[in-house]
């Protein structure tokens, strides 16, 4: 990258400001630099080059001082929430955010683990890449059953933008045609293994309202022209993704939306910028900029723009409207409803069934396939379900057990040896990931004391589970093992998360909602284009903008909403209305 | 239990020389030539009569941690857990990267392996035989002999410490295990006989 794209110091007035620089801050700083405005990108973190910077990728086990674990006091003192990411190690560590340098506080009894990336590219670099559309049983779903405010937008709405953004990314899956998942632009699936294959047919022979199909991801399986000459490569299958991918194979910042937006000429960065508060201009009513703390120097500095997208993360986001007071939003920027900092969710994970397959000791598999079979939501779907509102996904695959599997098991010696050699059992899992309902008491405020090291004022997470939540944890492992048991699986073991405690609310990594889109200003912070409902040229289109969360991961529908948003901004800046 | 005695008595722990034969494949397999005299050195140090600069075990432990990782991974047609050094990268993973308890629940373990040795052998548990030490392992997996559970789960966390040493060492991975760094693509219709081991990383 050009060392002139970064900048400290600027008195100029930006076209636009972007806040952040993940996958929608990525995604927004394209849109508008392609559509001819000067943007300024304002990153918090470190900034990380495409290739150069992924210091962990290929690195082999033994060449690691110990082969991916880390010192367990200097994962105590800085990682000991970033550790329970499942992407976390040391060839990872890089791209989390160190919990010593960035504290929140949550109550007694209520964990709340915020997994936080802390570099240009944000958690572009460490996100799971499933992409799956919302269809109009999402945005229909509160206003069927009453739970939070209707979406101000339909399907028919953002369905042009998914295929927008779906072409771009490189989104690989198959065409289904199912009314709860609709199909996208699709690069070729993932193969199914031989067991899956047959797991696949038992399953839809016996639940005709249930369909097994390749997860689909945010992968090039088979590259496209315009992928190609991005520099984007096939995916090779490694499971690296972590550690940042060479080949950029998958969808990154750094690998598909910061290089369209560099081409344009028109991008200017920030980073170690570690913004405090949107400046707000009471005489016009408008966003002027952004006051930023420099992490290396500790200085204060301000950028200017006509427009400002906030895309700093849904909590980063929510802290950073939170901590912009003024005397007309003495509750944060944009906040006349009250509704900002509240309604967080996140998914239900957790819960399911594994068990033994037997059988297939001549099938195996090669290559580690970078996603799994999914099996789309069935719940509340036709039939009202007894015991809780909305659904949930299965996702799991067929695996041998490897070489980690047998400690567990009784035995030693060459032989022992041997049976690790030759590959353990067929295992099929199947993991949850359900809906939660949008409730005004899972909120977010500033500690009115407690600051970080830079003086931005914590956040206070305050989250917990309800009823309806831990029903449906019940429902998934159940109907999980149900499954298993339908296509024969033995030594079914179910898992149920039954309190907080068992997996902290944050840990999915899909928080969103705390200041979501809605049709009544009073009662939501956005409208249907992302745009405040206060203040014309601030907007906001990571996962904070979301009224419910369905059931799907959530990315695929930030992107789509952001470049619809930018769509929108720049059509009204142009018409002078902003 | 799948352990097979007839088979594991007829492992190199039984021949003359075990170590040597260890650290000689072990050489063929990374390209070096080794003298007699330095395969000696070699052999010496991971007997533990070497000084031995360890940051968690005793020398005495370091030398117990690698008998009992070899006798969970033998060396074979290939090296085994001692030759590969799974001891000497526990004495490191154990002093960095575990907490207090469970560096204190391992040397328990040890400790009392030792004591079962002694109250059943009347010697410490590195003055065993091998099938004396094959009787130990046994009996903690059954938690015979006054090993209770406790132990056992002990046991199943050195046999995870050892399996993990292993398999991720150069040699576990690449010529036990089947090691494919860039796959290339997934293949879901692959027959096992293809490969004909399993892979290193799943």
């Amino acid at each position: 990258m050009e060392k002139t794209v970064y900048i400290k110091k600027s008195a100029q007035i930006f076209d636009a400001i972007v806040v952040g620089s993940g996958i929608t801050g990525g995604w927004a700083a394209k849109e508008l630099t392609e559509k001819g405005l000067k943007t300024l990108m304002v990153e918090r973190g470190r900034p990380v080059e495409h290739r150069a910077d992924y210091v962990g990728e290929g690195v082999e086990a033994w060449k690691l001082p110990f082969r991916n674990a880390m010192n367990h006091q200097l994962v105590e003192d800085q990682y000991s929430i970033q550790r329970q990411c499942y992407a976390f190690g040391d060839s990872s560590k890089q791209f989390f955010m160190n919990d010593r340098d960035y504290p929140y506080s949550t109550p007694e009894g209520k964990p709340f683990s915020w997994i936080r990336g802390n570099q240009l590219g944000g958690k572009s670099l460490l996100w799971a890449r499933q992409s799956y559309r919302l269809s109009d049983y999402d945005f229909n779903a509160n206003l069927a059953d009453g739970h939070g405010v209707d979406w101000p937008i339909r399907y028919k709405d953002l369905e042009p933008w998914y295929s927008y953004v779906e072409r771009h990314a490189g989104i690989s899956g198959s065409k289904e045609n199912i009314p709860v998942l609709p199909d996208s632009e699709f690069l070729p699936p993932f193969e199914f293994n031989n067991v899956e294959l047959a797991l696949k047919k038992k399953m839809e022979a016996k639940f005709t309202d249930r369909k097994m199909i390749m997860g689909r991801c945010a992968h090039l399986t088979k590259p496209e022209p315009h992928h190609l000459e991005q520099g984007r490569l096939q995916c090779q299958a490694r499971s690296e993704c972590h550690k940042g991918c060479s080949f950029g194979a998958n969808f990154t910042t750094q690998s598909s939306t910061l290089p369209a937006a560099l081409k344009t000429g028109n991008l200017s960065i920030a980073t170690n910028a570690i913004v405090h508060s949107v400046i707000y201009d009471p005489k016009t009513n408008r966003a002027k900029g952004v006051r930023i703390i420099d992490s290396e120097t500790l200085e204060t500095r301000e950028y200017f723009a006509k427009i400002i997208f906030l895309c700093a993360s849904t909590l980063g986001t929510t802290q950073i409207m939170l901590n912009s007071t003024s005397e007309r939003f003495p509750n944060g920027i944009a906040n006349s409803s009250g509704a900002l900092g509240h309604y967080l969710m996140d998914h239900l994970y957790g819960s399911g069934a594994s068990g033994r397959i037997e059988g297939f000791e001549d099938e195996y598999y090669s290559g580690r396939r970078p996603t799994s079979p999914y099996i789309p939501n069935f719940r509340n779907v036709k039939e009202k379900h007894p015991n809780f509102l909305r659904g949930y996904s299965l996702s799991g695959s067929a695996s041998r057990e490897n070489w980690s599997s047998f400690a567990n098991k009784d035995g030693f010696g060459a032989d022992f040896k041997k049976q690790i050699q030759n590959a353990g059992s067929w295992y099929f899992s199947l993991g949850g990931s359900g809906e939660m309902l949008p409730r005004y008491d899972n909120h977010v405020s500033l500690h009115p004391t407690l600051k970080d090291k830079w003086g931005m004022p914590q956040l206070h997470i305050d989250a917990g589970f309800t009823e309806n939540d831990y029903k449906m944890n019940e429902d998934i492992a159940n109907t999980a093992a149900e499954i298993l048991e339908a296509v024969g699986a033995k030594d079914i073991v179910k898992r149920v998360i039954r309190k907080n405690e068992d997996r902290p609310f944050g840990l999915s990594i899909h928080e969103m909602g705390t200041a979501r889109m809605g049709r009544d200003p009073k009662t939501s912070v956005l409208n249907g284009n992302n745009q405040t409902h206060d203040i014309p040229n601030l907007f906001v289109t990571d996962g904070a903008c979301m009224t419910s969360n369905a059931w799907q991961n959530p990315s695929l529908t930030y992107m789509a909403l952001t470049a619809r948003a930018c769509d929108f901004a720049v059509k009204q800046l142009k018409l002078g209305k902003l | 239990m799948p352990h097979n005695k007839n088979h594991a008595d007829s492992t190199p722990f039984e021949t003359e020389h075990p170590r040597r034969t260890a650290l000689k494949q072990m050489a063929l397999l990374c390209g070096l030539s080794l003298s007699a005299q330095s395969l000696d050195v070699l052999a010496a140090t991971v007997k533990g009569t070497m000084p031995h600069v360890t940051k968690f075990f005793t020398p005495e432990q370091l030398q117990m941690t690698g008998e009992i990782a070899d006798l969970i991974i033998p060396t074979t047609d290939t090296p085994g857990a001692l030759a590969v050094n799974v001891h000497g990268f526990l004495d490191k993973y154990l002093a960095e990267c575990v907490s207090k308890d469970k560096q204190q629940q391992f040397l328990a373990g040890l400790k009392k392996m030792n004591s079962v040795a002694e109250d059943k052998f009347n010697k410490t548990f590195l003055a065993c035989t091998h099938k004396q030490h094959i009787q130990l392992l046994t009996a903690i997996e059954k938690t015979d002999l006054g090993f209770t559970a406790d132990d056992k789960s002990f046991f199943t966390y050195f046999k995870s410490l050892t399996l993990f040493g292993y398999y991720t060492s150069e040699i576990g991975a690449t010529k036990e295990l089947a090691y494919l760094a860039i796959p290339g693509g997934y293949h879901g219709n692959f027959p096992f006989a293809k490969v004909g081991k399993a892979w290193a990383l799943n």
